[in-house]
């Protein structure tokens, strides 16, 4: 018999349209558990094995839970009212009424052409407005969907079709890849399948890393290629036109096929990829400092955006640096000042040295970091930056420009009713997430 | 910048005919916005209903300034 572990995810941070689910749209300025539908109150459903990831739009957020049967199933909750939480919130009135919001299970978007197929959920992303889930299947393609708004092309199904469908938001779409390899224009062959290995999304642009997959000649792939859309007049999908956006998948021009891609991510006017031998590449908006151009850190593992910096995070054998670039208003760089919006300089944060960085993540204009356990400590959360909303779940407002303890806290009283081993961490538009159990 | 949290252009804003404004990402998840009047009246601080955060709207007449932009 399996025993049931307690797991509860976390949240802290801005909550206008219920994003937090919470059950309220009240901000939260201390870590507060999600509230899933028809399950028990303020823990995550109960056959959770894992949370694969937490994506965060403006006022909506998805989740993807794996169970511990290996069904994966897809929650959301905040404004659905562009369409980005899909068709089954269509009649619903927003915004939503405190109590309403909370996690509620989706039915797999396009359901009737996929589901009864055998897909299951792969990825999902959030942009501003706008949601993306991959769906896929032993031996077929996998299967781009979109759904929400339609701003700087963020659907990804081109302008005609995008006005065509202008009136019925709330109607997933596919995104077509067809013409994007070489070979796939060969006459009337059949275009292959295609592998979708890694989605990325910002505020208003998406990457999509892409191979195509040979299934009868025993499992090939194709080298992969990076393909994007969205928002595009500041360079961050590297298409030369001063465009303002490109509404369909068009080939990014960052060559991931020798040195292959080990981290992408995208600020809100930028774009990073990390490659193997730790090269990085830069495209978008450097007005704020965030590119980090013509660097390479051969130990550099994963990069990280806030909507203006960028964050590398090195490990060389047990030596684990964070270096942080861009703006520094609110003190995102943790150096223990708020300076100017542009910092000219590359530093590490600075984090206690007596702990080992495990991972981190970036919300819009704050940062988490995870400590891997070490002699005799639990894992532990610290995180800096902008905290107007209470985002860092400290119980104050003011932004933090030194990394601090977020969790566990033994001083806080409220918290000891809950697990206390963080597991994963995810953040968003000032909001904080964390699954304990 | 000094009090901005950033400077934005009037293209990379969008037109909510609904409401006359323009508005631009917050990160707070709202939006900054600025009417059609305001800035008829040379007004160029668009503003977040949700949080202090504050930008300044780059735009004709007052100026055009690009931002300088980086290709591989």
């Amino acid at each position: 018999m399996t025993v049931e572990q307690r797991r509860v995810l976390l949240t802290a941070g801005s909550n206008a349209k219920g994003q937090l689910g919470i059950g309220s749209c009240e901000d939260a300025h201390i870590f507060t558990p999600c509230k899933f539908a028809d399950c028990e109150p303020n823990q995550l459903p109960a056959s959770t094995s894992r949370v694969f990831r937490v994506a965060c739009g403006a006022n909506h957020t998805v989740l993807l839970l794996e169970h511990l049967d290996g069904v994966v199933t897809l929650w959301g909750t905040g404004d659905g009212q562009k369409g980005q939480l899909g068709p089954e919130y269509e009649d619903i009135e927003f915004p939503l009424s405190g109590s309403q919001s909370i996690f509620r299970k989706f039915m797999m978007p396009l359901s009737a052409s996929y589901s009864h197929l055998g897909y299951t959920y792969k990825l999902i992303a959030a942009a501003w407005d706008t949601t993306y889930i991959v769906l896929s299947c032993p031996g077929k393609s996998d299967v781009l969907i979109s759904m929400g708004a339609n701003d700087f092309g963020a659907l990804g199904v081109g302008e005609e079709e995008g006005a065509r469908l202008a009136n019925h938001p709330s109607v997933p779409r596919v995104v077509s890849f067809d013409g994007l390899f070489a070979d796939s224009s060969k006459g009337d062959i059949e275009p292959l399948p295609i592998c979708i290995q890694s989605l990325h999304a910002g505020p208003r642009h998406v990457i999509v890393q892409l191979q195509t997959v040979a299934f009868d000649t025993g499992l090939t792939h194709s080298p992969p290629i990076l393909v994007g859309w969205g928002a595009s007049r500041h360079g961050q999908l590297g298409q030369n036109v001063e465009a303002r956006f490109i509404s369909r998948p068009t080939r990014i021009p960052i060559n991931v096929q020798q040195d292959r891609m080990v981290s992408c991510e995208l600020g809100n006017q930028h774009t990073l990829v990390l490659h193997e031998s730790g090269r990085i590449s830069a495209l978008g908006s450097n007005k704020q400092r965030q590119l980090p151009l013509h660097m390479e850190w051969e130990s550099a593992r994963k990069l990280g955006c806030t909507w203006n910096g960028t964050y590398v995070f090195l490990r060389d054998g047990d030596k684990r640096v964070l270096l942080a670039m861009g703006n520094n208003a609110q003190g995102q760089l943790g150096r223990g000042d708020a300076t100017e919006p542009a910092s000219t300089s590359i530093e590490a944060v600075k984090l206690p040295a007596e702990h080992t960085i495990s991972t981190f993540t970036c919300g819009s204009e704050h940062v988490l970091v995870m400590y891997g356990s070490s002699e005799g400590n639990s894992p532990s959360v610290w995180g800096w930056g902008w905290n107007e909303h209470g985002n860092l779940g400290l119980g104050t407002l003011g932004n933090v420009a030194l990394p601090t303890r977020l969790w566990p806290r033994e001083d806080v009283e409220e918290y000891s009713k809950y697990p206390q081993k963080t597991v994963s961490i995810w953040a968003g538009c000032a909001t904080s997430w964390l699954v304990v159990e | 910048m000094g009090a901005y949290y950033d400077e934005i252009e009037i293209e990379d804003m969008t037109w909510d005919e609904v409401k006359g404004v323009y508005h631009y990402p917050c990160p707070c998840g709202d939006r900054f916005e600025i009417s059609r009047k305001q800035l008829a009246n040379y007004e160029d601080i668009a503003t977040c209903p949700s949080c202090s955060l504050i930008v300044r709207v780059i735009y004709d007449p007052v100026s055009r300034h690009r931002t300088q932009t980086y290709y591989l």
